[in-house]
């Protein structure tokens, strides 16, 4: 519990840190100079700049809160679609349970990385890279349903036949009632659940990055830049390559640790 | 358990990273034998066949043939034939063979088998890709006079068909061997799919040095198949390799500090990296852009506000050549210094755009009916130089008041967008010209050619300065006179450079490593620029 | 008064294709609290939920009649006999912990009983919940309203429940093993409890219990469920009079004998029988 507090205090002070840095008069993270690239720490550029010249600092810092934020939307999006469609299916007449359940394996089993190519380039070519990251959340959350709404299901099911439900028949409360009581019951399934998906997001935009699905130029992300760690050249060059990848560990160890024993 | 999965997940990159280096392990080398890598499995040895740059090397390195274009004086060296001869009107070519010849196995090679050879390319049943070369390969007849002499007759005239023969292996006649049997260097040895091509000297390989020793000088060459260019480097600073080409430039850096003394930057190549804008009349874009990208002035301006320093600089490390026509400085022959073409010149530009109805409404680029200049960029996904290119032509054009977006596609969705439903706006690409005769880009240039690329399959050129770029290249194609042509692609040049529908960004440079231990290495620009004397090639103390 | 009994039940009830209840006969006059015994597996719980109609929610099937009031609840549609349960039946259940939504408030267990039935103002409700908590000598405080069951004693959850048993003021309450879960001083506050509810409102209770003790200190009559039948019927002053196995055996198992027992009830509450006064008519 303890733990868990001081990860979440942390996380709001590397957020805060992250906003003042993006938010700081003359910081931009597509800004190129061109007369320092790849430059260690400077006061100019306290994490050194990029092979375009751009503020490692500010690229991080964006790229922190551009993931977050689009990760905790995309976590609740999936987490209320798990819960309409886990509760549905747990409290609805058996075929729909079934259709509902049937359609989360086949969720699951999509090979989603070629889906989320196809969409990819689908879009309009001229799609703001604000909304191409929008998207790429977006058709993440559309992915990452099936599962947690199968533990919604789960959790549901075994709701449905505790002595509190069947009382509350007994006392003759409608079905709609009925599951309106229930929902309260899920908050502890789906709260977790929610946290989970919180890394797991970010994890899955950085690993799109990596494959060049992600987030577009000149929007910062963490797979854009943890693909300089791919090539050996840049490592040689400059130490601050590293600074994304260590940022994004502790990230999500701390993502880890307010998720974790929830 | 879940927070162990995820850290895992990025230290598992990590490791992998490692892991690919540490991994790297090199097949052990024979005395004598040469080695370097090829980036993947030749795709066949059959010499008629070959369409693949892999397979091209290793017929490069194993066939005999008439003639050889040199590629470090970007001449026609008569190789197995003696002297050869071009009639007047171009039509007949005549081959005298040198006495003597012997095929690997110690057959003698006379002009009946050179005529097969060149009958047997010329077959449709061959499918073999040099045909068509010919223009019409039906009609070439092949004689035989005597065992010596090999005349060929084409039904039309051929520009540069001295080059053509370089590309013909010339085989024992009937008895096509796949590079087992062959009048060159080299001799396939063995091949094992996905790790190695081993070839041995050809014993009866008739060419001496100039004190009569017997050549190649090398005892072998192994050819290892593996794309990964860390693992090369890796190797090639470990001494497995011998020579590394086309190097990405942020990796010749990186080898630069390890072994100064191993790399080389041999100036521009002939392959040009340039962006266009989609001028196809049936494109499914909006009028207002069509028109905007139909303009002149809009392109001009365009390639005004491109710092193509920065790109060669920032892109390339350095090791690129801003680049403002399709002729490289390295062709020697066709370069032309004087071309005046639009150079950086933002100020120009602006006024360039307000003369074409142009104006700034907020920051933000509009036309004269206040639609806002808006387009997107496609590259192909992976490459490392053309993503930042276009991210810092981005830039370039932000300061006009545009507002582009980089797409990066993969290269099956890029071509099926510019091959087939031309739904793209901007496109920026290279071109790889392994020909240093324009003429090679007769397919570009023509106006009703599929790969014209700014709009493709016109049925009449659109534009009077594209009806005029049709008429000089097709003007030094049929022309006698080497000055009279050389005219005719100065003068397409200069109009390209005039109208910008290809807006030309740099030259990258050949980025080469050569290992100090061997001898007799003479870089060219033009493939295979290591090795094209590869008879001459050894390691020091070896020979 | 009224001749026709409260409850007729003939039933036969299938759970999970084995017969559960046999030919099942009982009858409740209004007013008066039957205490059903029967060792476990007799099939009590079955019965309660046959009486309730929630049967087939657990898997089971039931043949013959359950008639309430002239009315047989096995011919009635869902709908309708949602409509009933609740308002004119009502159940105490056996667990109290388990038997309330953990997640929600005593309060909301109110409103939403509440509004199961009835769509008056919730001035109304508010009043009666107050006048409830108080006869089961809960807190009538808001305070008390906002805790959630965890918060509350096992003691205090099963009043709650009571008084949600009595909120629409049911024509009949089935107290399924009420003290079953409960110390020895809360069974006997509840039992206490229950035996001024029906002396009071002559609330008809059937009292379903394995503890023959507790039924003595409340019920008019028992029956011995044994083997999915009534075995025996008796009123509670003529247990003398048993000849059935099933009985005897019970009787056996008391501590003392059943007269003596009797003999501790408090005031006598076949007074009420005697004199019936159906506030409820």
């Amino acid at each position: 519990m303890k733990l868990k507090c001081a990860a979440a205090c942390v996380l709001a002070m590397l957020i805060l840190v992250a906003a003042v840095i993006v938010a700081a008069p003359g910081a931009s993270y597509a800004n190129q100079d061109r007369e320092s690239l790849l430059a260690p720490a400077s006061t100019r550029h306290p994490a050194g700049t990029d092979a375009l010249g751009r503020d490692r600092l500010v690229r991080v810092s964006a790229a922190l809160l551009l993931s977050l934020a689009g990760s905790v939307a995309a976590s609740a999006v999936t987490t209320a679609a798990a819960a309409g469609v886990g509760a549905l299916a747990a409290f609805g007449p058996a075929t729909v349970g079934w259709t509902a359940m049937l359609l989360c394996d086949v969720f699951l089993a999509l090979p989603w990385l070629f889906l989320l190519m196809m969409v990819r380039s689908a879009l309009p070519l001229t799609t703001s890279p604000a909304n191409s990251a929008a998207i790429t959340f977006l058709v993440l959350a559309a992915l990452g349903w099936p599962a947690c709404a199968r533990a919604v299901y789960r959790g549901a099911l075994s709701l449905k036949t505790t002595e509190w439900m069947l009382y509350a028949r007994a006392g003759g409360l409608r079905g709609g009632q009925i599951v309106r009581s229930v929902i309260p019951n899920l908050v502890p399934l789906l709260l977790p659940q929610f946290l989970i998906s919180i890394p797991a997001f970010v994890m899955a935009e950085a690993n799109l990055g990596a494959l060049g699905l992600g987030v577009g130029e000149p929007l910062p992300s963490w797979g854009g830049m943890l693909l300089e760690l791919d090539n050996s050249a840049m490592l040689f060059d400059t130490r601050w390559v590293y600074f994304p990848v260590a940022l994004l560990v502790i990230v999500l160890l701390l993502l880890e640790a307010v998720a974790g024993e929830a | 358990m879940r927070r162990l999965t995820a850290v895992a997940c990025v230290l598992a990159l990590l490791v992998a990273a490692c892991a690919k280096l540490c991994a790297a392990q090199a097949a052990p080398r024979m005395p004598g034998e040469l080695a370097w890598t090829i980036g993947y499995d030749p795709k066949t040895f059959d010499p008629a066949k070959v369409d693949d740059q892999e397979s091209e090397l290793v017929r490069y390195l194993t066939a005999g043939v008439l003639l050889r274009f040199n590629r470090f004086t970007q001449k026609i060296d008569p190789q197995l034939a003696e002297s050869w001869n071009l009639s007047p009107d171009g039509k007949t070519i005549t081959f005298k063979l040198r006495p003597g010849l012997q095929f690997s196995d110690g057959s003698s090679l006379t002009a009946k088998d050179a005529a097969w050879s060149i009958r047997h390319v010329l077959l449709p049943a061959t499918g073999a890709p040099v045909a068509e070369e010919f223009l019409s390969p039906a009609g070439v007849t092949v004689a035989t006079p005597d065992a010596r002499t090999v005349v060929v007759h084409l039904p039309q005239r051929v520009i540069g068909i001295g080059k053509v023969f370089d590309e013909i292996a010339i085989e024992p006649a009937d008895r096509p061997s796949e590079g087992r049997l062959t009048s060159g260097p080299f001799v396939v040895a063995d091949y094992r799919r996905s790790q190695y091509v081993r070839l041995r000297p050809n014993p009866h390989y008739a060419r001496r040095d100039a004190t009569g020793s017997v050549l190649p000088y090398a005892r072998g060459i192994r050819l290892d198949i593996l794309e990964n260019t860390e693992q090369e480097i890796r190797l090639f600073e470990r001494g497995e390799y011998d020579v590394m080409d086309s190097l990405p430039p942020d990796y010749f850096e990186l080898l630069k500090k390890k072994a100064p003394a191993s790399v080389r930057d041999l100036g521009p190549s002939l392959n040009t990296e340039q962006m266009w804008f989609n001028q196809s009349p049936q494109a499914p874009l909006p009028a207002w852009e069509k028109s905007w990208f139909q303009s002149r002035a809009f392109r001009v301006a365009v390639s005004q506000a491109i710092h193509r320093a920065d790109l060669a600089r920032i892109a390339y490390l350095g090791h690129a050549t801003p680049a403002y026509t399709f002729i490289s400085p390295a062709n020697s022959a066709w370069y032309d210094s004087k071309i005046n073409a639009p150079h950086t010149d933002v100020a120009a530009a602006k006024a360039a755009l307000a003369g074409a109805g142009f104006h700034l409404s907020g920051g933000m680029l509009e036309d004269a009916a206040g639609h806002p200049v808006k387009f997107s960029i496609l590259t192909n996904a992976g490459n490392a130089a053309r993503l930042k290119m276009a991210t810092l032509i981005q830039q370039d054009l932000a300061a006009l008041g545009m507002q582009v977006t980089v797409v990066p596609l993969d290269f099956p969705a890029l071509i099926e967008r510019l091959m087939h439903t031309q739904d793209y706006e901007a496109c920026l690409l290279g071109l790889e010209n392994v020909d240093p005769d324009p003429n090679a880009m007769m397919n570009i240039w023509l106006s009703n050619s599929p790969n014209h690329q700014w709009n493709p399959s016109e049925k009449m050129p659109a534009t009077s300065w594209e009806a005029q770029i049709d008429l000089a290249m097709n003007r030094q194609a049929s022309s006698f006179n080497d000055t009279e042509r050389k005219q005719a692609v100065d003068r397409v040049q200069q109009i390209v450079a005039d109208e910008q529908p290809f807006i030309y960004l740099v030259y990258p440079n050949v980025l080469v490593a050569i290992s100090p231990r061997l001898k007799g290495v003479q870089p060219a620009v033009l493939e295979p620029s290591l090795v094209w004397n590869i008879e001459s090639l050894h390691l020091e103390g070896v020979r | 008064m009224n001749s026709e009994p409260l409850l007729h039940v003939k039933l036969n009830a299938d759970y999970a294709g084995k017969p559960v209840l046999r030919d099942l006969h009982l009858e409740l006059a209004r007013g008066e609290v039957l205490g059903l015994v029967g060792g476990s597996g007799a099939g009590k719980s079955t019965l309660v939920l046959s009486l309730l109609g929630l049967l087939p929610w657990r898997g089971g099937s039931l043949s013959g009649e359950v008639m309430l009031e002239g009315e047989n609840l096995l011919m009635l549609s869902e709908r309708k006999l949602r409509a009933l349960r609740g308002r004119r039946i009502a159940l105490i259940p056996q667990s109290p912990m388990s038997a309330l939504n953990p997640a929600i408030s005593l309060q909301k267990h109110f409103d939403e009983a509440w509004r199961a039935h009835e769509k008056h103002a919730p001035a109304v409700l508010a009043a009666r919940v107050q006048q409830l908590l108080a006869e089961m000598q809960l807190p009538t405080d808001a305070e008390f309203l906002r805790r959630r069951p965890a918060q509350i004693s096992v003691g205090q959850a099963q009043r709650v429940l009571i008084a949600l048993a009595l909120l629409h003021r049911p024509a009949l309450i089935i107290a399924d093993e009420p003290t079953s879960a409960l110390d020895p001083v809360t069974q006997t506050q509840i039992v206490d409890l229950l035996r001024r509810l029906n002396r009071t409102h002559g609330m008809t209770l059937l009292y379903v219990s394995h503890d023959l003790v507790s039924v003595l200190q409340l019920s008019d009559r028992i029956a011995v469920l044994h083997a999915g039948t009534i075995a025996e019927s008796l009123p509670v002053d003529r247990l003398a009079e048993a000849r059935q196995e099933a009985t005897l055996s019970l009787l056996r198992a008391l501590p003392a004998p059943p007269e003596i027992l009797l003999s501790f009830r408090k005031p006598s509450v076949r007074g009420v029988h005697e004199e019936p006064q159906f506030q409820n008519c």
